[in-house]
């Protein structure tokens, strides 16, 4: 495994590439911030968040089919409440199949219900989504440390980014390892002890990565404080494309408030 | 069980974000009596950690798996105020790089998933530095892990409630009822499993996880 599975496309060179990471960071928490604070009932506000997110996407050149498959495997968890819903909310059945000695019902009350959450999942799964296509991800641990999080945090995403891939690595190498002796039978406590082991194995081994590391850190002048490469100051055009994007997300929840009630 | 983006109201994601930032926020103040510059790569790599450890399924009734959380694991291991750091970062690159779990309902997340279990497994921590643990040490983990796992899946619940986001059709304790009953065969696992590591690596390596990561004056490099 590695990176590029996930920042494929992280590396562009569009204009929206180029802006500062920290401007992009804010305009993707105020896409998703509007996103949200539209009230439940409606639906016209979120419009032009859509609109602003294709521009976005094509501007970046994202590809569509790498967006649209994303989107589609991300959420068990929405997925699962976007099934449920029209299930189990009462109303008029407008579809409805037997299974065994149940009925489901597909009701137009479930429908509606559930329309809100998920379309609100979508985007702002997409606007995360867009950010890490278009924003190198120590790039953006920069940009998060501009914005002022706690230097503890930034430090600590950037060392996990680097090494979820190695130690994912070096868990698929233990697993084989285990599959390769026992194919993943025999009794229920020895599979239960031999996994438990792959994790004890884990921890011992990252333990160990990580005095490494620190040592190999050391030796090359580390104090406790990690210094990026890249610290270009923010351009006017990251100014403005950043309190654009506020700007605009204050007028549509204040839209929504006042048109709506 | 990550909360998605859209389900929870804005006064549900706010008060949680104040509660889980609060807690994070306490964590980073109480760190640095345990965070010296040795522990920087440390924590970091723990995060990795725990993504490679949820890769590992556990067969809980035939045909159904789960994996480990990893912050009760991480509470007893590193004490709390360090495992809620990791587990807040996990969450937050899960968030970000994944789209697991909503940015909005990142807070709620990080209180489910990282401030609780780290505290319940803080909580059984003390247990473990003994120097013998017995069978009341394995068995009071077990519960303590079952309960945590059981009380986040509630959690979530409640707050899908608190958001009026929960099916008409179905009564808040119909829906803590099956997530109850679903997440206690899983409890079982994390409760279990998290023992079983902890006796494994403390096992093998006591003195170097329990005791400063370096001690004063630089202990041997490990080979």
């Amino acid at each position: 495994m590695h990176h590029v599975m996930l920042d494929h496309f992280a590396a562009g060179a569009t204009p929206v590439h180029r802006l500062d990471p920290a401007a992009k960071t804010v305009a993707a928490l105020a896409a998703i911030l509007a996103t949200v604070l539209v009230s439940r009932e409606h639906f016209l506000p979120l419009v032009p968040v859509a609109a602003a997110l294709t521009v976005y996407h094509a501007l970046g050149r994202v590809p569509l089919g790498y967006t649209v498959k994303r989107l589609l495997i991300v959420s068990p968890f929405a997925a699962a409440v976007a099934v449920m819903f029209p299930l189990l909310e009462p109303g008029r059945a407008l579809w409805s199949v037997a299974v065994g000695p149940w009925t489901l019902e597909v009701t137009d009350a479930g429908l509606a219900r559930a329309a809100a959450p998920v379309s609100r999942f979508f985007l702002c799964a997409w606007a995360a989504l867009l950010l890490l296509a278009t924003t190198r991800f120590q790039d953006l641990a920069g940009g998060l440390g501009r914005l002022r999080v706690p230097r503890v945090l930034v430090t600590q995403l950037a060392f996990m980014y680097r090494y979820l891939w190695v130690l994912s690595d070096e868990m698929m190498r233990l697993r084989m390892a285990r599959a390769a002796r026992d194919g993943g039978f025999g009794p229920w406590t020895l599979r239960m002890r031999s996994r438990t082991g792959l994790v004890g194995v884990l921890f011992l081994r990252t333990f160990d990565r990580a005095e490494r590391i620190y040592w190999a850190m050391a030796a090359r002048g580390f104090d406790g404080r990690l210094s990026t490469v890249r610290e270009a100051p923010m351009r006017p055009a990251d100014w403005l494309f950043a309190a654009a994007s506020v700007a605009a997300a204050a007028a549509i929840v204040a839209w929504d408030r006042l048109a709506h009630g | 069980m990550h909360i998605a983006s859209g389900f929870l109201s804005p006064p549900v994601w706010g008060t949680m974000a104040a509660a889980a930032g609060a807690a994070v926020a306490a964590s980073l103040a109480l760190a640095p009596r345990a965070l010296d510059e040795r522990r920087v790569p440390l924590m970091g790599v723990m995060g990795a950690f725990v993504f490679a450890a949820q890769m590992v399924n556990f067969p809980v009734l035939p045909g159904t798996s789960g994996h480990l959380g990893g912050g009760f694991l991480l509470g007893i291991l590193l004490g709390a105020p360090l495992g809620i750091i990791v587990m807040a970062s996990i969450l937050a690159v899960q968030a970000l790089v994944f789209q697991d779990g909503g940015i909005e309902a990142l807070g709620a997340n990080i209180f489910v998933m990282g401030v609780l279990p780290c505290l319940l497994g803080a909580a059984v921590r003390g247990l473990w530095l003994r120097e013998k643990p017995g069978p009341l040490t394995y068995a009071a983990t077990l519960t303590v892990g079952w309960l945590g796992v059981v009380a986040g899946a509630t959690g979530v619940i409640l707050l899908l409630w608190w958001s009026d986001v929960l099916p008409r059709g179905v009564t808040l304790g119909q829906a803590v009822g099956v997530m109850a009953g679903i997440h206690a065969a899983i409890g079982v696992v994390e409760g279990a499993v998290s023992a079983a590591v902890v006796r494994f690596v403390l096992a093998m390596r006591r003195d170097a996880v329990l005791g400063p990561v370096c001690a004063e004056g630089g202990k041997e490099a490990v080979p």
